[in-house]
């Protein structure tokens, strides 16, 4: 009964994307299920399989739901991993490798005893921040374990004379800093903005006064033991990218509808705009034009928000 | 004073109609409420007048008029304090964060604001996004559902901010399906049926009005 139904919801989905994205997806698991036979190592698989029973039983919010309705809820999760894993299980028996065969099935029956820990982040209390940007404070409550390694990383970097670490740490900050904003927005969000003047005002400052507030530790870092002014241009270059990328994602995220073309966007276009005109300074220019472009449609997108 | 002026507003989602030709005007300083059955169009209404979705027809409203809406349904993001949450909208509004008249609203609502709002219970964060918009000082407020989830004292103390509010001169549009609380807090109640507001009553009482909804159905 409930495969029945995760069936039909399946080709709800399938009818609703449209014929187009069908056979766009029909191509790219053929793709891929050519491609699979032809992994020569045999650890591939299995991980991919696993990784995949993992991270859709993690994500899952039916458990509980399941859990009352049905008695024996864990065989019926057991029997979907098996039939969402059955590429990767008909490509191991192809390519004559068991071990992943059995390393997914085993997978299967296991993970629906595993019961996902809720991972609990205490109030780190942030006085020094903007205090109107909340997602760039939520971005720091979760970074703030890498935050600490990247630090870590600089001064063990700049002790042992190899500055570049620390400048890639600053770079990869900056790319971490941008996870703030890679969720989709509620649009009553904006409309808590008096007007669009004081939304790109509030998101201006809030990241200008946050990512110089966390830089300056990593600048520090970099200054202190290769105090020239190469390194100067090249934390500034980085900042203002870093400002550029974020006020960009924070704007462009409320023309998403899903958080997958959100991610494709980031990758697409804003990751790499960031992460050539850190090397690049000449490339800010562009990126500049660019989140103007984001601004001015962004405002004639949500004129009505503020008539 | 006229504050919003609907005229022939009509909004469907496809083949849908939802609302259609809906014609209201809105006055400073008076509660307004919205009653409909499921499905009818209230939110979508409330989603026009804000501009949070397209729609044919006019709507006019008074210029650097600042609206603050509730939704039916809050969303917080996560690992958020309540004080960060208020914080941040006093500054959307490009506002000064007065402190004192924070603590002061908070003697009414009782929120724990140093706990993260997502962790709230329904009725909780329904007062953390009311309190929001009372500290925004808006002209216009806009209430999707307020009484839902919300316990006994929460509702006598909603009560009691929306009387307030009016006795400011504020504008409060609410949806509820309570015509009783309604009949108590509004000058005037718009019944929205078959896609568009078929009546506006004005001081009749609860058992008219029912009376009148149940041979409109």
């Amino acid at each position: 009964m409930y495969l029945k139904l995760r069936s039909r919801q399946l080709g709800r989905i399938l009818a609703s994307i449209g014929p187009l994205r069908c056979i766009f997806l029909v191509l790219l698991c053929a793709t891929l299920f050519y491609l699979l036979p032809q992994i020569e190592n045999p650890w591939i698989l299995p991980a991919c399989g696993v990784l995949l029973i993992g991270f859709y039983h993690t994500q899952r919010k039916d458990r509980e739901f399941l859990a009352l309705q049905i008695k024996k809820f864990r065989r019926l999760l057991a029997i979907e991993y098996l039939l969402v894993t059955t590429p990767f299980t008909l490509a191991g028996i192809l390519t004559r490798n068991y071990l992943s065969v059995g390393v997914i099935c085993l997978a299967a029956m296991l993970f629906p005893l595993y019961r996902p820990i809720k991972t609990r982040i205490p109030k780190i209390p942030l006085p020094g921040f903007y205090t109107g940007d909340l997602l760039y404070r939520r971005m720091f409550r979760r970074q703030i374990l890498p935050y600490l390694i990247l630090l870590f990383l600089a001064l063990m970097g700049g002790i042992h004379g190899n500055i570049r670490i620390g400048k890639a740490c600053l770079m990869i900050w900056g790319i971490l800093e941008g996870t703030a904003f890679l969720e989709l927005p509620q649009l009553t969000e904006l409309a808590l903005y008096r007007d669009f003047k004081t939304f790109q005002k509030r998101l201006l400052a809030g990241m200008v006064w946050n990512v110089v507030l966390t830089s300056i530790p990593l600048a520090a870092l970099i200054l202190c033991f290769s105090p020239e002014w190469k390194q100067a241009g090249f934390i500034l270059t980085v900042s203002m990218s870093t400002i550029l990328y974020l006020c960009n994602l924070a704007t462009a995220r409320f023309f998403h509808s899903t958080t997958v073309t959100l991610w494709i966007y980031g990758l697409v276009l804003p990751l790499p705009l960031f992460f050539f005109s850190c090397f690049i300074p000449l490339i800010l220019i562009p990126f500049l034009l660019f989140q103007a472009g984001i601004c001015l449609m962004a405002k004639t997108k949500f004129s009505k928000l503020w008539n | 004073m006229e504050l919003i002026t609907i005229n022939h507003l009509t909004k469907d989602f496809g083949r849908t109609p939802v609302l259609q030709d809906l014609s209201v005007s809105y006055s400073t300083g008076k509660v307004y409420g919205l009653v409909g059955e499921n499905g009818a169009g209230k939110t979508t209404l409330f989603n026009c007048i804000i501009g949070m979705t397209d729609y044919q027809g006019e709507i006019r409203k008074k210029p650097d008029m600042s609206i603050g809406y509730l939704p039916a349904e809050n969303f917080f993001y996560s690992l958020i304090t309540g004080w960060e949450y208020l914080h941040f909208c006093i500054k959307a509004k490009g506002k000064a964060i007065d402190h004192e008249h924070m603590k002061a609203l908070n003697e009414k609502f009782q929120l724990p604001l140093d706990r993260y709002a997502s962790e709230y219970s329904t009725g909780m964060k329904k007062k953390l996004a009311l309190m929001a918009l009372l500290l925004q000082n808006n002209d216009l407020y806009i209430l999707d559902e307020p009484f839902n989830g919300v316990d006994l004292y929460g509702c006598i103390q909603l009560k009691r901010i929306i009387l307030s509010l009016k006795a400011e001169n504020k504008t409060i549009i609410l949806s509820s399906h309570l015509i009783n609380t309604l009949q108590e807090l509004c000058d005037n109640i718009d019944y929205l049926n078959r896609h568009t507001i078929v009546k506006r009553y004005t001081q009749l009482t609860t058992q008219e009005i029912e009376a009148d909804i149940l041979a409109n159905f």
